[in-house]
């Protein structure tokens, strides 16, 4: 809550504006506050809390103010005759990594600082939004394709946005919108993330390491904050793209003091007559409200909806999928004497996903609905040497799996499952000189099974010199909630969530993670990290014979790899250079033969530029190398039999497919992005087209091969390519 | 700065002078393997097995069908390819189709009804296959009646006694081998049901049969051993999510399995 008071004292009128910044529940001076304007710093305050504007800053003024710990916030100053007093209540920190600030910008330098201290787990990167703007995308900025474009995340096709991170599968990562968790968070089977750009104000995203707050997921947790609305007017934005049309509102709330905020997109391709098969839109939404200074009230939802409908052969063969997404949350917090806080929260998460494939009017099924209830508590200390935070959970999830009742389907069969999970977990963050420990731990109670997860997670963080810190940890996580997929055929559509049966096991990961991070100045930053890894009961579905569920099976594993990331936080050229290298292996159940997962690249090199050639003119690219990823061949096909009752014997069946044993590796990887953006005011209109050109050299891409013969009758694997070159214009508007 | 803009010129035209690029070369197809698919019949003196190469434009050479008794190694007996156009592989499963080189190894063996047998199927340059089966013992079929018009649609009922080491048992209900039924994939009329009992007591849906005036009726059993049942009763074909059936043949693909089939004509 921010309050601006009354003038302390008559005064002779000071040369320029000032002020003071204090703590809302201590009274404390506040020190090291940024103060924002037209988005930049102009200010930041003292040991005692001060700061003065420069002589060039009059009002009316809007002002932001901003400090790790506490609320950010924003005032119109419209008198500069007397100081200023601001209160700012604390905040619980939010987790780190990946940050996209609404509005004005923190220095890149000091936003992935902040985040860099914010919490003892390695692996933490922050993307500026300008960057995530500036990134070439299909259509719009895309926060999902920024995370795939860093190192430790691979992404196994241009047309999927699901991530693997450090060798984890895409059902590994916990992705959650305002605490909510969304089960498949993607448009156009993965081409585009289902977030509003325009929506977003902070994503945080834990790479590996996550900490004990957070469970039920291998490989990351991807957490999506919503923006507030403006407290003292009403904003307008919007955009036109290839994707389609969105729009954002948002303003303050009436009686009670708070932010509102909706925003929404739809496609349109498929509106035009004939025209593409595919349609999809969100709309999600907040409303913040802050009753009294230590109170704040969130609720949030979003819903999202894509249908498919496409014929894959002349012989009217089609393949049908549609999804949708509907959750929601609702969360108070409270300020507390004595640095304590506290969360109460509740959400809500319903999934549907369908695969229909087949021809005529009844077409074979798979169906996969998932409904989500949660409840969570939590207290929190924030000290100068020791945070401490605990916390309970308690968590319903109900899945359901129905396949098609006859062959021909990607799923045959039915399965449902629920389960009731009770968790507990404790993080502390204590500093002893140079060196910063934080052992948490997560013990969680499934009640139908009656098993006892228990979850070490640890960091440890030694600053070796001013600028360059040690950073290692651990962790152990497990997961029961997991997605169908064919280990041999990549299937575009919704993904089919099912939840471990009877005394099927959980996954388990356990990793140890080491980062090195040397910071250079305020402009640049070298990080350098290692990982090592360990899967058990990683569900594999190979079917054969039936595609139904005794077809799982669940394998061992590991991943290790490196990663370096040198990065420009600010100037005219900003960007990073990422380089991975890694290694998955799973090891069959039954035969213990090791074979790679479908996204096992070996080595990745990303490089991302944005140079501002002008206050108005953006340059961006993006350039993608990466090493071959694994895939089973198909090598010919042999002819089934049935009985043919009415003859009395054996008549010639379908054709089927042969595997090869050994896995085979798609072609290197190359891709160029090249972009533009130009800003413009038109009135009271900010106006920004913007023009990309996706793999601008038109490389060739393989994206799976299928199996034929040549004129000579050799067996031949043809081809598909992924995203040719394409041309993509948009245009963005603020009012 | 200019010499960053000329820097980036020159790397987007290197990348640009490299052409539209040809589909890059594909892996090779290593896989030489062996399709197999049949059944040994007790009641008839000689066998016959499909054989067919896997791959694409793949050939066959010499194929050689080995068969010894279940921890014996003495052969019993040798199948050797014959020419496609097989009156006993015909005669068994009807007409042949297939996509890549297909031969018919054929031979004089009689299983023994519940005997255990081991098969090596070898050609020139391809991997070994190999197969176990488990032939059921004989039974006899004691009492059939179908009620109704088409048979069967009013009641069915069948008792048999057991065979050993069967699988399954199949029921069926159909005519006799149409003169009228041309399609090599069956006519539609038809019927079938599983079980693991001794009798069977039922009734077949009226959808499944026509009434064919003059045609005999048959209900025959058949005691399927489990390689050749779990083939038959799985996977699924199509264009798009095709899996395979379940196979009893290692190091190659398909089944080979055994079944006894008895008869019982309805007047």
């Amino acid at each position: 809550m921010l309050l601006v008071t009354a003038p302390l004292q008559a005064q002779r009128l000071p040369p320029r504006l000032s002020g003071r910044v204090e703590d809302a529940i201590t009274h404390q001076p506040v020190a090291s506050v940024d103060v924002y304007s037209s988005g930049s710093i102009v200010a930041t305050t003292d040991s005692s809390g001060a700061f003065s504007l420069p002589a060039t800053h009059r009002p009316p003024l809007r002002l932001r103010f901003v400090r790790l710990g506490y609320e950010l916030r924003d005032s119109t100053v419209t008198d500069a005759s007397t100081p200023l007093l601001v209160m700012l209540v604390p905040a619980p920190l939010g987790v780190g990594s990946v940050s996209v600030e609404r509005g004005a910008e923190r220095s890149p330098a000091a936003e992935e600082r902040q985040r860099f201290e914010r919490e003892v787990i390695p692996r933490v990167v922050g993307i500026a939004r300008a960057e995530i703007r500036a990134l070439p995308a299909v259509g719009e900025p895309d926060v999902l394709r920024v995370l795939q474009a860093l190192p430790g995340v691979v992404p196994v096709n241009d047309f999927a946005t699901q991530l693997h991170v450090h060798g984890g599968g895409p059902d590994q990562n916990l992705f959650l919108l305002d605490g909510a968790r969304v089960f498949a968070p993607y448009h156009l089977f993965g081409l585009a993330g289902a977030c509003n750009p325009d929506a977003v104000r902070r994503v945080e995203l834990f790479a590996g390491a996550v900490p004990a707050r957070r469970g039920g997921a291998l490989s990351s947790v991807v957490e999506v904050q919503q923006r507030d609305g403006v407290a003292d007017s009403v904003f307008v934005e919007g955009g036109l793209s290839l994707v389609g049309v969105r729009a954002a509102v948002g303003g303050p709330t009436p009686a009670v003091a708070g932010t509102w905020m909706m925003a929404g997109r739809r496609s349109h391709v498929d509106l035009a007559k004939g025209g593409f098969p595919y349609s999809f839109s969100d709309f999600e939404g907040r409303v913040s409200l802050t009753p009294t200074e230590a109170d704040r009230l969130g609720v949030s939802w979003f819903l999202s909806s894509d249908r498919f409908r496409w014929f894959v052969s002349s012989f009217g063969e089609g393949l049908h999928s549609r999804w949708s997404n509907a959750a929601g949350s609702a969360e108070w917090r409270r300020a507390l004497a004595g640095g304590w806080s506290t969360l109460l929260g509740t959400w809500s998460s319903g999934y549907f996903g369908s695969i229909a494939v087949g021809d005529g009017d009844e077409l074979p099924t798979s169906e996969a609905r998932v409904r989500e209830l949660g409840l969570r508590v939590e207290a929190r200390r924030e000290a100068k040497a020791t945070s401490l935070r605990v916390g309970g959970e308690l968590v319903r999830d109900r899945v359901e799996l129905e396949g098609a009742q006859h062959a021909g389907g990607y799923l045959v069969g039915r399965s449902t499952g629920s389960s009731l999970t009770a968790t507990g977990y404790v993080e502390l963050d204590q500093r002893l000189g140079a060196v910063r420990l934080a052992p948490g731990l997560r013990v969680s109670h499934e009640v139908e099974t009656r098993r006892n997860f228990i979850e070490p997670r640890v960091g440890l963080r030694m600053y070796l010199a001013r600028s360059l810190s040690l950073t290692v940890g651990y962790n152990r996580t497990y997961q029961i909630l997991s997605t169908l997929r064919d280990d041999r055929y990549l299937v575009p559509g919704a993904p089919l969530w099912f939840l471990r049966r009877g005394n099927d096991p959980a996954s388990r990961a356990d990793g140890a993670t080491g980062e090195l991070s040397w910071w250079l100045g305020t402009r640049y930053s070298v990080v350098a990290s290692a990982y090592v890894r360990s899967y058990k009961a990683i569900p594999r579905w190979r079917p054969s014979g039936r595609r139904d569920l005794t077809e799982l099976a669940y394998d061992d594993g590991s991943s290790r790899g490196l990663d370096l990331f040198v990065r420009r936080h600010s100037g005219r050229i900003t960007g990073w250079l990422g380089y991975t290298w890694g290694e998955v292996r799973l090891d069959e159940a039954e035969s213990g033969a090791t074979y790679a997962p479908g996204w096992d690249r070996r080595r990745a090199v990303d490089a991302s530029v944005a140079f501002q050639a002008s206050p108005r003119l953006t340059l961006s690219s993006h350039l993608a190398l990466g090493s071959g990823l694994p895939f089973w061949p198909a090598t010919g096909a042999f002819d089934g039999y049935r009985l043919d009752t009415p003859q009395r014997r054996l008549a010639p069946g379908s054709a089927f497919p042969v595997w090869a044993d050994e896995q085979a590796r798609l072609p290197d990887y190359l891709r160029l992005d090249i972009g533009a953006r130009y800003r413009f005011r038109a009135g009271s209109l900010d106006l920004e087209p913007f023009a990309s050109v996706l793999n601008a050299t038109n490389h060739y891409n393989v994206l799976f091969y299928r199996v034929g013969t040549d004129p000579a009758e050799r067996a031949r694997l043809y081809p598909e390519n992924q995203l040719p070159w394409l041309p993509v214009l948009g245009l963005d508007v603020r009012f | 700065m200019i010499r960053a803009r000329r820097a980036l010129a020159t790397v987007l035209v290197l990348l640009a002078c490299s052409g539209v690029p040809a589909p890059p070369e594909v892996p090779e197809a290593e896989v030489r393997q062996h399709y197999v698919f049949g059944l040994l019949d007790p009641d008839s003196a000689r066998q016959a097995l499909i054989v067919e190469a896997v791959e694409a434009g793949g050939t066959l050479d010499d194929v050689r069908v080995r068969i010894t008794a279940s921890g014996d190694p003495s052969p019993l007996s040798e199948l050797r390819q014959l020419d496609v156009v097989s009156g006993a592989c015909i005669a068994r499963y009807g007409v042949l189709i297939a996509a890549n080189d297909l031969r018919c190894a054929e031979g004089g063996f009689r299983p023994a009804f519940g005997g255990r047998y081991d098969l090596v199927i070898s050609s020139v340059g391809r991997d070994t296959a190999r197969a176990t089966v488990q032939v059921p013992g004989d039974f006899q079929l004691r009492s059939a009646s179908a009620e109704g018009t088409p048979p069967g649609t009013r009641g069915l009922a069948a008792v048999w006694t057991p065979s050993a080491g069967a699988y399954r048992y199949l029921v069926t209900v159909s005519p006799s081998a149409a003169d009228d039924c041309f399609n090599v994939h069956g006519c539609e009329d038809g019927w079938f049901t599983v079980t693991t009992d001794t009798q069977v007591v039922t009734t077949v849906p009226g959808s499944a049969l026509h009434d064919r005036p003059g045609a005999r009726w048959y209900v025959e059993v058949y005691a399927v051993d489990r390689g050749l049942f779990e083939y038959l009763t799985t996977g699924s074909g199509g264009s798009v999510f095709p899996v395979p059936p379940l196979q009893n043949v290692r190091g190659g693909h398909g089944a080979i399995g055994a079944w006894v089939r008895r008869s019982w004509a309805l007047r």
